[in-house]
Parts: structure tokens; C-alpha cells; sequence
């Protein structure tokens, strides 16, 4: 018996020895060269050319070795906090999933990068990057990221359906006082059809995909003060203010209207379908978007001719569009910060941006690459290489940053209203009814997210 | 002769009834099944087809090729491989003994340290997930398979309790006579409980493989490195931002990458179909 | 305390403790630290990359008043109490039609269990698919066949949460193979000698079937619980919570909280509710189950 019981013991004791004995010969680094790495966001056309970029950064020094990491999308942030956790974060990260560049820097995150900038400036020439790219980088004036590429908006339209219904384009002139928002409704009702007569339509004009915070600065508003843009937390909405609430009162009404009063906008239901599919523009079923750039990524269905326009005034003398810059951020708890900041720079010079834009949709911060951009995405495009500059300068003009960037625990005021708003869409209730609540819920939330900062 | 054929008949009738009860149901659960098929062999330009069509217009099978081709397949093929087996025995080894113990011996403590093990799967692991990474990383495990794979060999409460049940289905009149006969608990456990819990164990090696096999959220956590990568994390190269997704590729390689779970599963069956079940309950 | 303990009972004791130490060892090494850690995250302000700041019970007293933990309560406990049932019934009876000798079984098994291996994204992706109110198979079956205006299904606060539960009705593969091996060990001779007292079908599943599988039964019933009251990556993929809250699951309002928010410290106060909850259902069950659970290894201590 005794015997039975010692053999049962070595059988466990056995089982466990040997998981701890391979524990223990855990492999020891020689970090001779300093290690940095960067997290990055799964895409199929990024991840590639990032390889290629890392490769050459990483033959032409010696001392460095960068190493990608990459997540999707989804689990970009859970990854990132993880890493920080254990004290180990991305020597290089990014706002890439929903915690904006200001929800880091409140939380000492990231380091400041204007000294870098200024000893490296002519390396950098700071000037190059498309002003509004910096300020959407900037915390409380301080940059905190250098942007490596980032998303304009316009009016993206398929060209094709505008030749078969005997349209002309949209302008590219941002300041063309006739190009109102009643002017394009009335070019979005054209657009729609019932192509094989069914009763049901199946080709749409218009599609608007902003958010509101953008929708209330279209129509002349703002949801939040000036300062909140900066790096501030914001205390409340200004949704108090008439001007703000009417603004945002009369947009939310527009855009309920394009989908149910003058039916040039898909249903919920049928933009789920639409959207699963891929950017909603590639079906050859949507006239013309308004949208960040995303809208025409990847390769485009070659059965279409395309073009880009500019976003028209919803009222007169207002114009201001989102931009969605990426900037690459240090962490603050790095062991390489200079080390990464070699890379940070390699990636933001010149010939790296050239590559990155060959080989993706990207465009680049640097002005003077915007030629490049143009002699790359002209060939798709009805546009004139004037007309794709004028616009362009336009979207870089009369933009800023993403608010999900800039707004202080964002994220979470963005899915209360979001969840406020879908019985809006949906058709169940009424504009001012869901305006009411939703600012409560949202003021509610500010509070909530003002308590959540930890005191130090 | 009468009753003989009503009973005949009857049989041919129950079974028909379970034939088309069989059928309707396999076909509910093929369509969507057949969904992702037809997707996966979609041109890349008939993806964004609206309203969407069901069966493509010229199938490309070529689609399978490059979807493989796009990611290491073979390297990930093999990670995955290793982190999935080697789950599988520490889970079917340590679960087994353990099991055992709660099932069959009696113990003061054995109740309550039961239900600590059942509460133990009461906390979603999103939220233990950090402290779970920062403890791998002070054991140093981080960027390697063992935070996948050693944890297993502790025993998982999910399998243990399931054994718990099947062992606990064995009538105990067997103990006593195995132990009248001077058989010791470890004679008894490998004996007479792992012989008549075939089916059970083969559930458990089933599950551990699936389970290990199509873990997302383990491999994004613990591991860093490209080449340490396994199937299911290469799956979302497919997915990019703003739909930028390439569905007849992803389709196409979420298909493959579950087909060694279909394989094993047809052929781990006959566990559950041996026919002739000795408990020496009779006479 | 009872009389002393007899040798033997001490013999068992000892081999127990033998038996399951592979489990203490592992539990003390990696599951109490961090559930400890999750605890004390719980009286704390915490958004994981700042250390953690004592609070007290304040995220307790904010959860009491907090409308959406309310809501997610309640979405989570409609979904539990509708899907767990109805899978055990639905998986039972296939499982039953399973075990029969009849042809082309082999095929059958292996259909009803591809959905559990087909996981993730994908599968959530497709049922998007199905749902879609336009566009959807789901609809276009309905009016074809029985000329039903199907509902908005995922779009509607009134179906989304019936849609998720059809929708995990399509995974109850898992469950079907357990069930298989637990028919398997019910020994035929049961059934034939209730065949010569002259029982019926219906008798024979009653009287043999259910008492001989509630060992296995309360295993489904008690997981069948624990999962679906973690049900996650379908609300997380196709609903985000939508519409308007109607598919706020809880741990999706955890997961928010603790990834999206910032707040790890409430989100771990609103998961030790959970397992306060889980754990109260699971003692109850455990309790009643003399009443209803048959284990042929039941003896008097």
C-alpha cells in the first residue's frame, strides 16, 4: 500500500517538477542593441509595408533593432494596457483604437517631443507637416506624437452614376458659396433609383457617415468648449448655449430627413448590409459619400470612374470638416526613448513616407509629398490634378482634429450618444425628444469620466 | 405475425420521423456554413456585390492559395499544433487525477473546496486578464507558448467538473470490489474509472483541442513576436480599418484553419459510438 | 466535530488531497493572485496605467445607482433564463436522435458540431448576415414560407436579444457531444429489462434517460449558466449593445468599462457582483440537486 502511495506521489511530484524545471530555463537576452518596440494596428496593406520599412531602419543601424508588433484593431488598447501593466509597454504607440493621444497624455503616458523636434528640426522641418496634422498632436501646447500619416474629409462620389444621370460633378472649391447643403440634397435625389424597378430603390445618393460633434460644427455649432479640444477635460456640453443646441437640433433633423423624408440615404437596415461589405462606395450603389478618406482605400472596382468634391455649406460662412491625424507617440516608461525617437523620425522622413504611400492608401503628413498623393490616386479619378489640389487644400484647411483624439475620455461620451441616438435613426422618435435626454446622459457621463481620474 | 409487422412498421415510421427531423435541422445549421463557402470563393470585386449574391459567378478556388499565402501559414500551422497538443495531454492527464479525488474520495474540505473551484470560472476573464499578463510577465513566460500550455497541466475547472459528473455516473459497488480484491486507488482510477469514462475523455481531448486551437485572446496577449504567432490571431490580417476587410480571403482561410478540428472530431467519434457498454452492473 | 477518524478514512483523506493537488498548486500559483488583485481593483479608482487609488466601496454604492448596470442585469438574465433551457432541451433531444443506430450518423455528428468550431468573428459576421431585416435569409425564409413580415431582428430593442438567442441555439454542438457520451454510459440492460415490464418510449426516457443523465444534466445546467451570463463576443462584434441598450450584456458593459473607459476599478466592483450572482444560482442549484440528481456513487458517510 505504502509503495502505491509513494508511486502516486512521484507520478504528481513528477508532473509538477518538470513544469517548473522549464520554467526555469528561461532564455536570457544579450540585449547588446537596444530593442524598441512599436504596436501596430493589423491592416493588410499597412503590416507589409511597415516590414519593409523596419527592415531597412534596422540594417542601416546597427544599434537598433525595432520589431513590430501587431493587433487588431479591437484589441489594440486591451494589448497596450496589458503591456503597461506588466511594465513592459510599445516603446512606440499610437491613438490607434478609442483612447485618444490626450487620453494618454492626462495620464503622463507619453513624453513631449518639441525638444526632439527642435534639436533634430532640420531633419524634421517641422513646417512641412500640414499645420493641422501638429495641432491635432498638441496637448496643452506641448506635441506629444509626430504624425506618420492621417485621414481628410470629403465629398468621395462615383462619377459614373453622375455621367448616367446627366449630373455635373460636385465643385472642388471649398469656398463656393452656391455649394450649399439644399444643393446637394437636390443632386442626391437625382442619384437615387430603382435600378431594376421593383419598387424597392437600390442605388442611393447620398450617404453621410459624420459623427455628431462634426454634424453640430457643420452647422455652425460645437458640443464642446474650445479649450476641451486642447487637452482640458470638459466639465459639461455646451449644448446649453441656443446657438450650439439649435445648431446640432437642425443637423440631427437633416440627417434623419435624408434617410426618411427625402430618401436619398439608406435605411439603417440596408447601410448594415452596405458597410459589412467593404467601404460603402465600392458597391456602385452610393452616389456620393461624405466620409474621412477610408472611404476610397484598397482597390477600387474598376467598372466605376471616381472622384473627390468638396463638403458643401450646411450654413453660409461656416466650414469645418474632421481631420484624422496619427501620431506616434513615445512612452513615457520606455527604456529606449531615443532609441525610439531614431525610428519615430525615419518613419516621418521623406523617402520612408514615399514608400508608405506607394504601397497603401495613405496620405501623408508632409505637404510636400501631397504631389506625390496626386500623381498616385489621379489615374482613378475624374478629377483634374488641380481640381485633386484644390480640394486637398481645402480638406487640410478647413479641418480639425478628431475630436475621439483631442476629447478627454471621448470614447465613452461617443457610445452614450451613439446608443441615445439609434432610436433616432431607427425612425422611433422624435429629434428634440432624443437631443433632451441625450445631453443628460452625456453630462452624466463628463462627471463620470472627471471622477475617474486618478490623483497622484 | 401481426404485432410483429405493426412493430416493423412502426420502427420505419419513428425512424423516417427522425430521418427528416435530422435533415432539417443539419441543413438550418449547412446554410450559414454554406455562406461562408460561397463567400470564400467570391472574386474580390463580386465581395461588394449589392444586393449580395448567393452563389458566385465563377468560383475561385485560387482564393484558398491566397489566402495561405498571404500569412506564414506553415510556421503558425506548427505553433498552433504544438500549443493546442501539448494543452490537450496536461489537460487530459491533470484533470483526470483530479477529478478522480473529487468524485470519488471523501475528504473534509472536499465540498467547499469544490465550489471554490467552480467559482473559479465565475469571473470573466476580461477582468483578470491583466493581472494574469503582469504575473506571466514576473514568471517571465511573456512572448513564449508556456503561459498557453502549463497552466493546462494543473487541471482546468471546466474539465474537472465535467469528469466529476461521469465519474460520479459509475456505480461505487465497483470501488468496494476492486478494493476487496486489494486493488489501491490508483488501480481503481486507471482501472475501472478511465476504462468506463471513455466517452468522457474523449469529450475532454475534443474540447482542450478546440478550445486551445481557436484561442484568440490568449496568443494576442502572451505572445509578441511575429513568428510565434498561431492561426487564429493570422485570421485577423484579413480584417483591416474601415472595412477594408477581404471577405472571400478570410472566409476562405477561417475554413481551413477549422478543418483540422472537423478531422479530428469525425474520427474521434467513435468514442462515443463503441456500442457496447461494460458497467458490470448485472446479475 | 464528528468521532475520530478511522485509519481508512484517513488513508482517503490523505489521497484525496494527493489527487487533487495538481489543482491546489495550480490554483495558488495562477488564479488566486489575480482574482485577489481583481478585488482590490474593486475598492479603487483604477484605470490600469496609473496606480491604483483606495476608494472604499464607492464603486459599489455608483453601481446601485447606476441605470445601465440596472439594464444589463436584466438583458443578461433574459437572455440566461430563455437560452440555457432551451438549449439543454433542444441538445437532449438531438443528442437522443444521435444515439439511435440508423445511417449516415457519422455525418450527422460531425454537422451538428461544425458551428462550435467555427468560432470568432466570422460566425458573428455571418449572423449579421442572416439577421439583416432587407437583406437577411432569415426574413426572406419567413415570407416565402409562411408569408411573415419578419422583425428588424438586431435593429429592434424587442429582437435582438430573441436573435441572439437563436443565434446561440446554433452552437449547442458542444453540449450534444456531452450528452452523447453520457448515453453512452447508461448500460442497455436498463432499457431492455424496462422493455419486458412493457414501458413505452416516453417511460423509458422518463424513467431511465433523465435520472441517469442528471449527473450530466446538472453539469450542462450549471456551465449553461456561467456562460450565459458571459456572453460576450456576439454583443461585442454584431450589437455593441445596440440599439439603444437593448443588448447590453453585462460583461460587455464590464469589458467597456475596463478597456474603453477607463474605470478597471468599477468594471471589477461590477464583476464581483457578477460572481456573487453566479454563485448564489449555482449554490441553489447545487442544493437542490438531491431532489433531482441521481449518482449511482451516492453512499452514507
Amino acid at each position: 500500500m505504502v509503495r502505491r502511495f509513494r508511486g502516486m506521489c512521484f507520478l504528481v511530484v513528477l508532473v509538477i517538477a518538470s513544469v517548473i524545471l522549464s520554467s526555469l530555463v528561461t532564455s536570457l537576452s544579450y540585449a547588446e542593441k537596444a530593442k524598441v518596440t512599436i504596436l501596430w494596428r493589423d491592416d493588410p496593406d499597412e503590416v507589409p509595408v511597415l516590414d519593409e520599412i523596419i527592415k531597412d531602419f534596422n540594417s542601416t543601424h546597427p544599434n537598433i533593432t525595432v520589431e513590430a508588433i501587431v493587433v487588431p484593431y479591437d484589441e489594440y488598447d486591451p494589448k497596450l494596457f496589458s503591456m503597461w501593466a506588466a511594465g513592459t509597454p510599445p516603446d512606440i504607440f499610437w491613438c490607434a483604437a478609442e483612447s485618444g493621444y490626450v487620453d494618454h497624455a492626462i495620464r503622463d503616458m507619453n513624453f513631449t517631443l518639441d525638444t526632439l523636434v527642435n534639436r533634430d528640426k532640420n531633419v524634421i522641418n517641422i513646417k512641412d507637416f500640414y499645420p493641422a496634422a501638429i495641432e491635432g498632436a498638441t496637448f496643452r501646447g506641448d506635441l506629444k506624437g509626430l504624425p506618420f500619416a492621417q485621414a481628410y474629409t470629403a465629398i468621395f462620389y462615383n462619377a459614373t452614376l453622375f455621367d448616367d444621370a446627366g449630373i455635373k460633378y460636385p465643385t472642388t472649391n471649398w469656398t463656393d458659396k452656391n455649394w450649399t447643403w439644399d444643393k446637394l440634397v437636390g443632386i442626391a435625389k437625382k442619384l437615387t433609383k430603382d435600378i431594376n424597378g421593383d419598387g424597392k430603390i437600390d442605388q442611393y445618393g447620398l450617404l453621410d457617415t459624420r459623427d455628431l460633434f462634426e454634424m453640430a460644427w457643420a452647422w455652425g455649432g460645437d458640443m464642446f468648449d474650445p479649450n476641451v479640444y486642447k487637452g482640458y477635460p470638459p466639465e459639461k456640453l455646451t449644448l446649453d448655449k441656443p446657438k450650439n443646441y439649435n445648431a446640432l437640433l437642425t443637423a440631427l433633423q437633416k440627417r434623419v430627413d435624408l434617410v426618411y423624408k427625402d430618401k436619398v440615404s439608406p435605411t439603417p437596415a440596408t447601410q448594415q448590409v452596405i458597410e459589412q461589405m467593404g467601404p460603402p462606395l465600392k458597391t456602385g450603389r452610393l452616389g456620393m459619400v461624405i466620409s474621412g478618406d477610408w472611404s476610397i482605400w484598397g482597390a477600387m472596382p474598376k467598372n466605376y470612374k471616381w472622384g473627390i468634391g468638396a463638403v458643401p455649406y450646411s450654413v453660409p460662412n461656416v466650414k469645418k470638416v474632421c481631420l484624422y491625424t496619427d501620431p506616434l507617440e513615445i512612452a513615457r516608461t520606455s527604456k529606449h526613448p531615443n532609441e525610439a525617437w531614431e525610428f519615430i523620425k525615419y518613419l516621418a522622413s521623406p523617402s520612408a513616407q514615399k514608400k508608405l504611400m506607394e504601397k497603401t492608401s495613405r496620405i501623408s503628413s508632409r505637404q510636400s509629398l501631397r504631389k506625390n498623393y496626386i500623381e498616385k490616386i489621379s489615374p482613378l479619378m475624374v478629377n483634374t490634378k488641380q481640381g485633386l489640389d484644390q480640394v486637398l487644400s481645402g480638406a487640410f484647411k478647413y479641418c480639425q482634429e478628431d475630436a475621439e483624439h483631442t476629447v478627454f475620455g471621448f470614447y465613452k461620451l461617443q457610445s452614450v450618444w451613439t446608443s441615445e441616438t439609434d432610436p433616432l435613426w431607427l425612425g422611433k422618435k422624435g429629434v428634440k425628444e432624443v437631443l433632451d435626454t441625450m445631453i443628460v446622459k452625456v453630462n452624466q457621463a463628463i462627471e463620470e469620466n472627471l471622477k475617474g481620474i486618478v490623483v497622484k | 405475425m401481426y404485432l410483429l409487422r405493426s412493430r416493423r412498421k412502426r420502427e420505419v415510421l419513428i425512424k423516417s420521423f427522425v430521418y427528416v427531423i435530422l435533415m432539417v435541422t443539419s441543413i438550418i445549421i449547412l446554410i450559414p456554413i454554406f455562406w461562408m463557402l460561397s463567400t470564400a470563393l467570391k472574386e474580390d470585386s463580386e465581395v461588394y456585390l449589392f444586393p449580395p449574391e448567393w452563389i458566385p459567378q465563377k468560383p475561385q478556388f485560387g482564393n484558398f492559395k491566397r489566402a495561405l499565402t498571404f500569412i506564414p501559414f506553415g510556421r503558425y500551422f506548427t505553433n498552433t499544433s504544438v500549443i493546442t497538443f501539448a494543452t490537450m495531454v496536461g489537460s487530459l492527464l491533470s484533470s483526470s487525477i483530479v477529478a478522480y479525488g473529487f468524485a470519488r474520495l471523501r475528504a473534509r474540505g472536499r465540498d467547499i473546496l469544490f465550489m471554490i473551484l467552480l467559482s473559479t470560472m465565475m469571473i470573466p476573464s476580461q477582468i483578470t486578464m491583466i493581472p494574469v499578463f503582469v504575473l506571466f510577465k514576473l514568471l517571465n513566460w511573456t512572448d513564449t507558448f508556456k503561459p498557453l500550455i502549463i497552466p493546462n497541466f494543473f487541471g482546468g475547472a471546466f474539465f474537472i467538473f465535467l469528469l466529476r459528473q461521469f465519474y460520479m455516473t459509475i456505480p461505487i459497488e465497483l470501488d468496494d470490489a476492486a478494493k476487496i480484491d486489494g486493488c489501491s486507488y490508483l488501480g481503481i482510477f486507471s482501472r475501472i474509472i478511465l476504462p468506463l469514462t471513455k466517452p468522457a475523455l474523449a469529450t475532454v481531448a475534443i474540447f482542450s483541442f478546440m478550445w486551445s486551437w481557436n484561442d484568440f485572446m490568449g496568443p494576442l496577449i502572451y505572445l509578441n513576436s511575429r513568428d510565434k504567432l498561431t492561426l487564429t490571431l493570422a485570421l485577423s490580417r484579413f480584417t483591416g480599418m474601415y472595412g477594408m476587410t477581404a471577405w472571400n480571403l478570410l472566409m476562405a482561410a477561417s475554413l481551413v484553419v477549422a478543418l483540422p478540428c472537423f478531422v479530428l472530431f469525425f474520427f474521434a467519434q467513435r468514442y462515443f459510438i463503441q456500442g457496447i457498454v461494460v458497467t458490470g452492473l448485472k446479475g | 466535530m464528528k468521532t475520530r477518524m478511522s485509519p481508512m478514512a484517513k488513508r482517503e483523506e490523505r489521497y484525496f488531497y494527493l489527487c487533487i493537488s495538481p489543482w491546489i498548486a495550480g490554483f495558488l500559483i495562477f488564479t488566486a493572485g489575480p482574482i485577489v488583485a481583481s478585488l482590490f481593483f474593486s475598492f479603487c479608482n483604477y484605470d490600469v496605467v496609473t496606480p491604483p487609488d483606495w476608494i472604499g466601496i464607492q464603486n459599489y454604492k455608483r453601481l446601485l445607482s447606476d441605470p445601465l448596470f440596472w439594464q444589463s442585469l436584466k438583458v443578461t438574465s433574459y437572455f440566461s433564463l430563455v437560452s440555457v433551457p432551451l438549449g439543454i432541451a433542444l441538445s437532449l433531444i438531438i443528442a437522443i436522435l444521435l444515439n439511435q443506430n440508423i445511417k449516415g450518423l457519422t455525418w450527422f455528428r460531425t454537422i451538428y458540431y461544425m458551428p462550435s468550431v467555427i468560432s470568432g468573428v466570422a460566425v458573428a459576421l455571418l449572423w449579421m448576415w442572416i439577421f439583416n431585416p432587407e437583406f437577411g435569409v432569415l426574413n426572406f425564409l419567413l415570407w416565402k414560407l409562411f408569408h411573415i413580415q419578419g422583425p428588424a431582428w438586431l435593429m429592434s430593442e424587442e429582437w435582438v436579444i430573441p436573435a441572439l438567442i437563436i443565434m446561440s441555439l446554433w452552437g449547442i454542438g458542444g453540449d450534444i457531444v456531452i450528452y452523447l457520451a453520457g448515453l453512452q454510459g447508461i448500460p442497455t440492460e436498463l432499457y431492455e429489462a424496462a422493455e419486458i415490464d412493457g414501458a413505452n418510449s416516453f417511460n423509458k426516457f422518463l424513467n431511465i434517460t433523465i435520472p441517469m443523465m442528471s449527473p450530466v444534466l446538472l453539469f450542462t445546467l450549471i456551465m449553461g449558466i456561467i456562460n450565459s451570463f458571459q456572453v460576450f463576443t456576439q454583443a461585442y462584434v454584431m450589437t455593441r449593445g445596440g440599439p439603444h441598450y437593448a443588448s447590453l450584456f453585462y460583461v460587455l458593459y464590464i469589458y467597456q468599462n475596463a478597456f474603453q473607459f477607463f474605470s478597471m476599478g468599477y468594471a471589477s466592483a461590477l464583476s464581483w457582483i457578477l460572481f456573487l450572482i453566479i454563485l448564489v444560482l449555482t449554490f441553489l442549484i447545487f442544493k437542490s440537486s438531491p431532489l433531482w440528481v441521481y449518482y449511482e456513487s451516492t453512499r452514507e458517510r
